[in-house]
Protein backbone atom coordinates (compact mmCIF):
# COMPACT_ATOMS: atom_id res chain seq x y z
CA UNK A 1 0.00 0.00 0.00
CA UNK A 2 1.67 3.47 -1.18
CA UNK A 3 1.37 6.50 1.39
CA UNK A 4 -1.12 8.57 2.69
CA UNK A 5 -1.04 12.19 3.66
CA UNK A 6 -3.74 13.76 6.12
CA UNK A 7 -4.23 16.12 8.78
CA UNK A 8 -4.21 14.74 12.22
CA UNK A 9 -4.60 15.88 15.62
CA UNK A 10 -1.85 13.86 17.91
CA UNK A 11 -3.52 12.03 20.96
CA UNK A 12 -0.43 10.22 22.38
CA UNK A 13 3.35 9.42 21.60
CA UNK A 14 4.79 6.55 23.24
CA UNK A 15 8.69 5.86 23.48
CA UNK A 16 9.45 2.90 21.57
CA UNK A 17 13.46 1.82 21.75
CA UNK A 18 15.58 4.25 21.88
CA UNK A 19 14.72 6.46 19.49
CA UNK A 20 11.44 5.82 18.28
CA UNK A 21 7.86 6.97 19.21
CA UNK A 22 4.63 4.83 18.69
CA UNK A 23 2.09 7.77 17.53
CA UNK A 24 -1.73 7.57 18.32
CA UNK A 25 -3.74 9.74 16.44
CA UNK A 26 -7.31 11.00 15.00
CA UNK A 27 -6.78 12.02 11.31
CA UNK A 28 -9.11 13.69 9.20
CA UNK A 29 -9.49 10.96 6.76
CA UNK A 30 -9.54 7.74 8.35
CA UNK A 31 -10.19 8.22 11.55
CA UNK A 32 -7.76 6.40 14.53
CA UNK A 33 -4.15 5.30 13.72
CA UNK A 34 -1.19 4.42 15.24
CA UNK A 35 1.85 4.34 13.60
CA UNK A 36 5.91 3.99 14.32
CA UNK A 37 7.41 6.76 13.88
CA UNK A 38 11.06 5.69 13.41
CA UNK A 39 13.61 7.48 14.88
CA UNK A 40 11.43 10.58 16.06
CA UNK A 41 12.76 10.70 19.20
CA UNK A 42 16.29 11.89 16.67
CA UNK A 43 14.53 14.13 15.45
CA UNK A 44 15.76 14.07 11.99
CA UNK A 45 12.92 13.46 9.66
CA UNK A 46 10.61 15.22 11.87
CA UNK A 47 9.98 19.01 11.94
CA UNK A 48 10.17 19.67 16.03
CA UNK A 49 6.65 19.20 18.10
CA UNK A 50 4.97 17.82 15.13
CA UNK A 51 4.24 14.47 17.45
CA UNK A 52 4.16 16.05 20.19
CA UNK A 53 0.15 15.65 22.31
CA UNK A 54 -2.74 17.62 20.76
CA UNK A 55 -0.53 19.21 18.23
CA UNK A 56 -2.44 19.29 14.82
CA UNK A 57 -0.19 18.25 12.26
CA UNK A 58 0.22 17.15 8.41
CA UNK A 59 1.43 13.32 8.75
CA UNK A 60 2.44 11.40 5.36
CA UNK A 61 1.79 7.29 6.75
CA UNK A 62 2.53 4.09 4.73
CA UNK A 63 -0.64 2.24 5.85
CA UNK A 64 -0.27 -1.09 6.65
CA UNK A 65 -3.92 -2.68 7.66
CA UNK A 66 -2.52 -6.03 8.36
CA UNK A 67 -0.41 -5.24 11.17
CA UNK A 68 -2.95 -1.98 12.56
CA UNK A 69 0.73 -0.45 12.90
CA UNK A 70 1.47 2.34 10.46
CA UNK A 71 4.45 3.75 9.60
CA UNK A 72 4.40 7.61 10.16
CA UNK A 73 7.05 9.00 7.27
CA UNK A 74 6.84 12.24 7.88
CA UNK A 75 5.12 15.26 9.88
CA UNK A 76 4.57 19.06 9.66
CA UNK A 77 3.00 21.14 12.85
CA UNK A 78 0.51 22.94 11.57
CA UNK A 79 -0.97 24.15 14.78
CA UNK A 80 0.43 23.63 18.23
CA UNK A 81 -1.53 23.59 21.74
CA UNK A 82 0.43 26.39 23.71
CA UNK A 83 -0.50 24.44 26.85
CA UNK A 84 1.75 27.62 28.79
CA UNK A 85 0.13 30.56 28.86
CA UNK A 86 -3.28 28.96 29.04
CA UNK A 87 -5.33 28.44 32.56
CA UNK A 88 -4.72 24.66 33.95
CA UNK A 89 -8.50 23.77 33.07
CA UNK A 90 -7.86 24.25 29.85
CA UNK A 91 -4.97 22.51 29.02
CA UNK A 92 -7.25 19.84 30.98
CA UNK A 93 -9.48 20.29 28.73
CA UNK A 94 -7.32 19.67 25.74
CA UNK A 95 -6.35 16.35 27.45
CA UNK A 96 -9.76 15.27 27.78
CA UNK A 97 -10.40 15.68 23.95
CA UNK A 98 -7.59 13.04 23.54
CA UNK A 99 -8.84 10.59 25.59
CA UNK A 100 -12.31 10.99 24.51
CA UNK A 101 -11.26 10.24 20.88
CA UNK A 102 -8.80 7.26 21.95
CA UNK A 103 -11.77 5.70 23.74
CA UNK A 104 -14.66 6.28 21.66
CA UNK A 105 -13.01 6.10 17.82
CA UNK A 106 -12.21 3.58 15.88
CA UNK A 107 -9.32 3.39 13.44
CA UNK A 108 -10.54 3.16 9.50
CA UNK A 109 -13.67 4.99 10.04
CA UNK A 110 -13.35 8.70 9.20
CA UNK A 111 -15.58 10.81 11.21
CA UNK A 112 -14.97 14.50 9.48
CA UNK A 113 -17.45 16.35 11.47
CA UNK A 114 -16.03 15.11 14.41
CA UNK A 115 -12.43 16.14 13.51
CA UNK A 116 -13.63 19.54 13.01
CA UNK A 117 -15.57 19.93 16.57
CA UNK A 118 -11.91 18.10 18.11
CA UNK A 119 -9.80 20.87 16.47
CA UNK A 120 -12.33 23.91 17.43
CA UNK A 121 -12.30 22.96 20.88
CA UNK A 122 -8.43 22.29 21.44
CA UNK A 123 -8.22 25.87 19.61
CA UNK A 124 -10.47 27.23 22.37
CA UNK A 125 -10.57 24.60 24.87
CA UNK A 126 -13.11 26.72 26.96
CA UNK A 127 -15.78 24.74 29.37
CA UNK A 128 -18.75 25.31 27.13
CA UNK A 129 -16.60 24.02 24.03
CA UNK A 130 -15.54 21.19 25.44
CA UNK A 131 -19.12 20.46 26.70
CA UNK A 132 -20.61 20.59 23.49
CA UNK A 133 -17.47 19.07 22.00
CA UNK A 134 -18.64 15.84 24.26
CA UNK A 135 -22.20 15.68 23.08
CA UNK A 136 -20.97 16.48 19.22
CA UNK A 137 -19.07 12.87 19.69
CA UNK A 138 -21.68 11.00 21.46
CA UNK A 139 -24.13 12.11 18.73
CA UNK A 140 -21.72 11.77 15.83
CA UNK A 141 -20.62 7.81 17.15
CA UNK A 142 -24.48 7.28 17.17
CA UNK A 143 -24.87 6.91 20.91
CA UNK A 144 -27.28 10.15 21.59
CA UNK A 145 -29.30 9.27 23.88
CA UNK A 146 -32.90 9.43 23.84
CA UNK A 147 -34.49 12.82 25.41
CA UNK A 148 -37.69 13.13 24.27
CA UNK A 149 -39.44 9.80 25.32
CA UNK A 150 -38.70 7.25 27.68
CA UNK A 151 -35.80 4.84 26.30
CA UNK A 152 -37.00 2.13 27.96
CA UNK A 153 -40.97 2.17 26.84
CA UNK A 154 -40.96 4.95 24.55
CA UNK A 155 -43.54 6.71 25.96
CA UNK A 156 -43.22 10.27 25.46
CA UNK A 157 -42.23 12.78 27.87
CA UNK A 158 -43.79 15.92 26.31
CA UNK A 159 -45.41 16.83 30.12
CA UNK A 160 -42.57 18.48 31.59
CA UNK A 161 -41.92 16.93 34.86
CA UNK A 162 -39.90 18.37 37.45
CA UNK A 163 -37.03 16.17 37.40
CA UNK A 164 -36.82 13.14 35.27
CA UNK A 165 -34.11 9.99 35.41
CA UNK A 166 -31.15 9.68 33.11
CA UNK A 167 -29.73 6.10 32.70
CA UNK A 168 -26.56 6.06 30.72
CA UNK A 169 -27.18 2.43 30.09
CA UNK A 170 -30.64 2.46 29.13
CA UNK A 171 -29.81 4.95 26.33
CA UNK A 172 -31.27 8.24 27.91
CA UNK A 173 -34.41 9.61 30.31
CA UNK A 174 -36.95 7.03 31.78
CA UNK A 175 -40.37 7.20 32.70
CA UNK A 176 -40.98 6.51 36.59
CA UNK A 177 -42.58 3.09 35.76
CA UNK A 178 -39.33 1.94 33.76
CA UNK A 179 -37.28 -0.21 33.98
CA UNK A 180 -38.12 -3.19 36.09
CA UNK A 181 -35.14 -3.07 37.02
CA UNK A 182 -32.75 -0.96 39.28
CA UNK A 183 -30.05 1.07 37.18
CA UNK A 184 -27.63 2.81 37.92
CA UNK A 185 -28.93 6.72 37.05
CA UNK A 186 -29.15 10.49 37.65
CA UNK A 187 -31.94 12.26 38.64
CA UNK A 188 -32.09 15.56 36.35
CA UNK A 189 -33.85 18.67 36.47
CA UNK A 190 -36.40 19.63 34.00
CA UNK A 191 -33.94 22.57 33.41
CA UNK A 192 -31.17 20.23 32.83
CA UNK A 193 -33.18 18.01 30.24
CA UNK A 194 -33.72 21.38 28.49
CA UNK A 195 -30.01 21.60 28.36
CA UNK A 196 -29.52 18.52 27.28
CA UNK A 197 -31.72 18.48 24.59
CA UNK A 198 -29.54 21.48 23.22
CA UNK A 199 -26.45 20.66 23.93
CA UNK A 200 -28.30 16.83 21.84
CA UNK A 201 -28.43 19.35 18.85
CA UNK A 202 -24.94 19.62 18.04
CA UNK A 203 -22.61 20.59 16.24
CA UNK A 204 -20.08 23.02 18.41
CA UNK A 205 -18.99 24.16 14.65
CA UNK A 206 -21.73 26.42 14.58
CA UNK A 207 -20.72 29.84 16.59
CA UNK A 208 -23.24 28.82 19.10
CA UNK A 209 -21.67 28.04 22.58
CA UNK A 210 -23.76 27.44 25.49
CA UNK A 211 -23.04 28.29 29.08
CA UNK A 212 -24.10 26.41 32.13
CA UNK A 213 -24.43 27.65 35.63
CA UNK A 214 -25.05 26.29 39.27
CA UNK A 215 -26.46 23.60 39.66
CA UNK A 216 -27.92 22.69 36.02
CA UNK A 217 -24.18 23.42 35.14
CA UNK A 218 -23.09 20.28 37.64
CA UNK A 219 -26.07 18.18 36.63
CA UNK A 220 -24.82 18.36 33.12
CA UNK A 221 -21.17 17.38 33.87
CA UNK A 222 -22.18 14.68 36.40
CA UNK A 223 -24.01 13.00 33.69
CA UNK A 224 -22.10 13.80 30.75
CA UNK A 225 -19.14 12.35 31.90
CA UNK A 226 -20.90 9.19 33.09
CA UNK A 227 -22.54 9.21 29.79
CA UNK A 228 -18.79 9.33 27.93
CA UNK A 229 -17.16 6.78 30.25
CA UNK A 230 -20.21 4.11 30.16
CA UNK A 231 -19.69 4.43 26.43
CA UNK A 232 -15.74 3.52 26.53
CA UNK A 233 -16.47 1.16 29.47
CA UNK A 234 -13.46 2.12 31.22
CA UNK A 235 -13.08 5.29 33.62
CA UNK A 236 -11.52 8.15 31.56
CA UNK A 237 -8.63 10.03 34.13
CA UNK A 238 -8.40 13.02 32.27
CA UNK A 239 -12.19 13.70 32.37
CA UNK A 240 -12.38 13.18 36.16
CA UNK A 241 -9.11 15.15 36.64
CA UNK A 242 -10.96 18.08 34.83
CA UNK A 243 -13.78 17.66 36.70
CA UNK A 244 -12.07 17.66 40.15
CA UNK A 245 -10.06 21.09 39.24
CA UNK A 246 -13.16 22.54 38.15
CA UNK A 247 -14.73 21.90 41.47
CA UNK A 248 -17.81 19.64 39.66
CA UNK A 249 -16.27 16.48 41.01
CA UNK A 250 -17.55 15.46 44.59
CA UNK A 251 -16.11 16.30 47.80
CA UNK A 252 -14.09 12.96 47.75
CA UNK A 253 -12.19 14.10 44.46
CA UNK A 254 -14.19 10.91 42.30
CA UNK A 255 -16.57 11.57 39.71
CA UNK A 256 -16.83 7.45 39.83
CA UNK A 257 -18.86 8.23 43.37
CA UNK A 258 -21.66 10.42 40.89
CA UNK A 259 -21.35 8.66 37.73
CA UNK A 260 -20.47 5.06 37.70
CA UNK A 261 -21.71 3.62 40.91
CA UNK A 262 -25.38 2.71 42.11
CA UNK A 263 -26.53 5.99 43.54
CA UNK A 264 -27.80 6.22 46.97
CA UNK A 265 -31.10 4.56 48.10
CA UNK A 266 -33.28 7.47 48.21
CA UNK A 267 -31.75 8.28 44.66
CA UNK A 268 -32.43 4.81 43.50
CA UNK A 269 -35.01 3.82 40.20
CA UNK A 270 -37.85 2.30 41.30
CA UNK A 271 -38.13 -0.68 41.32
CA UNK A 272 -41.41 -2.32 39.93
CA UNK A 273 -41.19 -5.65 41.24
CA UNK A 274 -41.23 -4.07 44.48
CA UNK A 275 -44.10 -2.13 43.55
CA UNK A 276 -47.41 -2.22 44.67
CA UNK B 1 11.22 -20.30 29.93
CA UNK B 2 10.35 -23.67 31.60
CA UNK B 3 13.98 -26.13 31.29
CA UNK B 4 15.78 -23.48 33.24
CA UNK B 5 16.44 -23.99 37.13
CA UNK B 6 14.83 -21.80 39.43
CA UNK B 7 17.30 -18.77 40.09
CA UNK B 8 17.80 -17.91 36.09
CA UNK B 9 13.80 -18.24 36.15
CA UNK B 10 13.60 -15.51 38.96
CA UNK B 11 16.53 -13.52 37.22
CA UNK B 12 14.66 -13.41 33.63
CA UNK B 13 11.19 -12.57 35.23
CA UNK B 14 12.68 -9.86 37.91
CA UNK B 15 14.94 -8.11 34.69
CA UNK B 16 11.70 -8.70 32.24
CA UNK B 17 10.22 -5.81 34.61
CA UNK B 18 12.43 -3.05 33.57
CA UNK B 19 11.39 -0.76 31.38
CA UNK B 20 12.62 -1.37 27.92
CA UNK B 21 13.28 -5.01 27.90
CA UNK B 22 11.25 -7.79 27.12
CA UNK B 23 11.86 -11.74 27.76
CA UNK B 24 14.12 -12.02 24.85
CA UNK B 25 16.33 -9.36 26.29
CA UNK B 26 15.99 -10.58 29.63
CA UNK B 27 16.91 -14.47 29.17
CA UNK B 28 20.33 -12.86 27.08
CA UNK B 29 21.40 -10.86 30.26
CA UNK B 30 20.45 -13.94 32.79
CA UNK B 31 22.69 -16.09 30.26
CA UNK B 32 25.51 -13.58 30.44
CA UNK B 33 25.03 -12.79 34.10
CA UNK B 34 25.77 -16.50 34.27
CA UNK B 35 28.61 -17.18 32.38
CA UNK B 36 30.52 -13.82 33.69
CA UNK B 37 30.22 -14.19 37.09
CA UNK B 38 32.79 -12.36 39.06
CA UNK B 39 31.06 -9.04 36.79
CA UNK B 40 27.37 -10.37 38.53
CA UNK B 41 28.95 -10.42 41.87
CA UNK B 42 29.75 -6.83 40.92
CA UNK B 43 26.50 -5.76 39.71
CA UNK B 44 24.61 -7.39 42.43
CA UNK B 45 26.41 -5.41 44.86
CA UNK B 46 26.15 -2.40 43.00
CA UNK B 47 22.09 -2.66 43.09
CA UNK B 48 22.35 -3.47 46.57
CA UNK B 49 24.20 -0.30 47.52
CA UNK B 50 21.96 2.05 45.39
CA UNK B 51 18.82 0.41 46.69
CA UNK B 52 20.03 0.59 50.46
CA UNK B 53 21.25 4.27 50.35
CA UNK B 54 20.17 6.27 47.50
CA UNK B 55 16.92 8.23 48.91
CA UNK B 56 15.57 11.44 48.24
CA UNK B 57 16.67 15.01 49.57
CA UNK B 58 15.05 16.21 51.96
CA UNK B 59 15.18 19.89 50.30
CA UNK B 60 15.15 19.23 46.68
CA UNK B 61 13.82 15.84 46.26
CA UNK B 62 16.69 15.19 44.16
CA UNK B 63 18.63 11.66 44.51
CA UNK B 64 21.02 11.81 47.61
CA UNK B 65 22.83 9.32 49.41
CA UNK B 66 25.17 9.18 52.99
CA UNK B 67 23.50 12.69 53.96
CA UNK B 68 19.37 13.99 53.92
CA UNK B 69 20.25 16.61 52.28
CA UNK B 70 21.40 16.36 48.91
CA UNK B 71 25.11 17.60 47.80
CA UNK B 72 24.24 20.31 45.73
CA UNK B 73 21.50 21.76 48.40
CA UNK B 74 24.89 21.70 50.73
CA UNK B 75 26.87 23.66 48.57
CA UNK B 76 27.18 27.39 50.38
CA UNK B 77 28.85 28.52 46.97
CA UNK B 78 25.01 27.52 45.06
CA UNK B 79 22.90 30.58 44.07
CA UNK B 80 20.07 30.89 46.72
CA UNK B 81 17.62 33.11 45.06
CA UNK B 82 16.66 30.70 42.74
CA UNK B 83 15.52 27.31 42.29
CA UNK B 84 14.94 25.50 39.00
CA UNK B 85 12.06 23.40 38.96
CA UNK B 86 12.63 20.12 36.67
CA UNK B 87 10.38 16.78 36.37
CA UNK B 88 12.77 14.64 37.00
CA UNK B 89 16.70 13.85 38.37
CA UNK B 90 17.95 12.88 34.91
CA UNK B 91 16.33 17.00 33.76
CA UNK B 92 19.01 18.14 36.76
CA UNK B 93 21.85 16.22 35.42
CA UNK B 94 21.38 17.64 32.03
CA UNK B 95 21.51 20.88 33.58
CA UNK B 96 23.98 20.74 35.50
CA UNK B 97 26.49 19.51 33.20
CA UNK B 98 26.01 22.51 30.87
CA UNK B 99 27.71 24.48 33.24
CA UNK B 100 24.92 27.39 32.97
CA UNK B 101 23.15 27.34 36.54
CA UNK B 102 24.49 27.51 39.51
CA UNK B 103 21.02 28.07 41.59
CA UNK B 104 19.17 25.40 43.56
CA UNK B 105 16.30 22.57 41.89
CA UNK B 106 13.60 21.19 43.08
CA UNK B 107 12.55 17.99 41.09
CA UNK B 108 8.91 17.44 40.74
CA UNK B 109 9.03 13.23 40.32
CA UNK B 110 7.42 13.02 36.66
CA UNK B 111 5.02 15.36 35.40
CA UNK B 112 1.29 16.26 34.69
CA UNK B 113 -0.06 13.46 32.34
CA UNK B 114 -3.93 13.61 32.79
CA UNK B 115 -3.84 10.66 30.30
CA UNK B 116 -2.30 8.47 31.95
CA UNK B 117 -3.43 9.36 35.70
CA UNK B 118 -0.43 11.44 36.98
CA UNK B 119 -2.19 14.34 38.29
CA UNK B 120 -1.20 17.56 40.53
CA UNK B 121 -1.19 15.51 43.95
CA UNK B 122 1.29 13.12 42.88
CA UNK B 123 4.22 15.36 41.85
CA UNK B 124 6.19 17.16 45.02
CA UNK B 125 4.48 20.18 44.62
CA UNK B 126 3.67 20.84 48.32
CA UNK B 127 6.82 20.79 49.19
CA UNK B 128 7.83 23.26 46.62
CA UNK B 129 5.06 26.04 48.02
CA UNK B 130 6.37 25.51 51.36
CA UNK B 131 10.20 25.85 50.02
CA UNK B 132 9.32 29.40 48.50
CA UNK B 133 7.54 30.05 51.77
CA UNK B 134 10.66 29.28 54.19
CA UNK B 135 13.27 29.83 51.84
CA UNK B 136 12.16 33.44 50.03
CA UNK B 137 13.73 32.71 46.63
CA UNK B 138 13.76 35.65 43.96
CA UNK B 139 12.83 33.72 41.13
CA UNK B 140 11.44 30.12 39.91
CA UNK B 141 12.65 29.43 36.56
CA UNK B 142 10.25 26.30 35.48
CA UNK B 143 12.31 24.12 33.48
CA UNK B 144 9.71 21.32 32.45
CA UNK B 145 9.94 19.41 29.23
CA UNK B 146 9.37 21.58 26.11
CA UNK B 147 6.01 18.96 24.88
CA UNK B 148 2.32 19.79 26.45
CA UNK B 149 2.31 17.94 29.06
CA UNK B 150 5.09 19.71 30.36
CA UNK B 151 3.52 22.73 29.97
CA UNK B 152 0.75 21.61 31.34
CA UNK B 153 2.61 21.30 34.18
CA UNK B 154 4.20 24.60 33.64
CA UNK B 155 0.65 26.21 33.72
CA UNK B 156 -0.29 24.23 36.61
CA UNK B 157 2.79 25.69 39.17
CA UNK B 158 2.22 29.07 37.48
CA UNK B 159 -1.46 29.27 39.08
CA UNK B 160 -0.42 27.82 42.33
CA UNK B 161 2.33 29.94 42.80
CA UNK B 162 0.08 32.65 41.53
CA UNK B 163 -0.15 34.84 45.28
CA UNK B 164 3.57 33.84 46.27
CA UNK B 165 6.19 37.03 45.79
CA UNK B 166 9.04 35.28 43.70
CA UNK B 167 8.77 35.64 40.13
CA UNK B 168 8.67 33.03 37.56
CA UNK B 169 10.60 32.06 34.63
CA UNK B 170 10.19 29.84 31.92
CA UNK B 171 13.33 28.25 29.79
CA UNK B 172 13.38 30.02 26.24
CA UNK B 173 12.02 27.94 23.53
CA UNK B 174 14.93 27.28 21.73
CA UNK B 175 14.78 23.66 23.27
CA UNK B 176 13.20 21.67 20.83
CA UNK B 177 9.37 21.54 21.42
CA UNK B 178 7.96 18.30 21.97
CA UNK B 179 10.93 16.86 23.07
CA UNK B 180 12.42 15.73 26.74
CA UNK B 181 15.24 17.74 27.91
CA UNK B 182 17.58 14.73 27.81
CA UNK B 183 17.92 15.50 24.07
CA UNK B 184 18.97 19.33 24.17
CA UNK B 185 22.48 19.88 23.68
CA UNK B 186 24.72 21.76 25.97
CA UNK B 187 24.76 25.21 23.64
CA UNK B 188 20.71 24.73 23.28
CA UNK B 189 19.93 24.36 27.38
CA UNK B 190 22.95 27.55 27.58
CA UNK B 191 20.78 29.44 25.94
CA UNK B 192 17.67 28.52 27.03
CA UNK B 193 18.39 29.02 30.19
CA UNK B 194 19.91 32.79 29.54
CA UNK B 195 17.17 33.74 27.54
CA UNK B 196 14.62 32.33 29.75
CA UNK B 197 11.16 34.64 30.29
CA UNK B 198 9.04 36.08 32.95
CA UNK B 199 5.55 33.39 32.59
CA UNK B 200 2.21 35.90 32.81
CA UNK B 201 0.10 35.30 35.62
CA UNK B 202 -3.49 34.96 35.22
CA UNK B 203 -5.52 37.12 37.50
CA UNK B 204 -2.46 39.11 38.84
ZN1 LIG C 1 -40.96 3.83 30.37
ZN1 LIG D 1 18.72 18.71 47.54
Amino acid sequence: MGSVRTVALILKAREYSETSLVIRGFSRDFGQFTALAKGARRLKHYRAGALDLLCCSEVTLRRRPRTGLDLLHEARLIREFFALGRPFVECLAGHVVAQVLLGLTFANVPEPRLFQAAMATVGEPTEPRLLQFLWDAVCALGHCPTLDRCAVCGIPMDHRPQSVRFCPVAGGILCERCPPVVLPGHRISRGALRALQLLAKGPSGSRRKLRFQGQIRVELWRLTADLVETLAARPLNALRTYLRQTGIGTAQGSTRRTALQTPPESDRLPNRAVRP
Amino acid sequence: MAGYSRSIRDLIELLTQLPGIGPRTAERLSLYLVHHQPYARRLAQAIEQVARRVRRCAICNNFTETEEICEICRDPNRDRTRICVVEQPRDLVVIESSGAYRGLYHVLGGRISPLEGVEPDHLSLDHLVKRIHDQQPEEIILATSPTTEGDTTASYIVELLRDLPVQITRLARGLVPGSGLEIATADMLVNAIRDRRPVERPGR
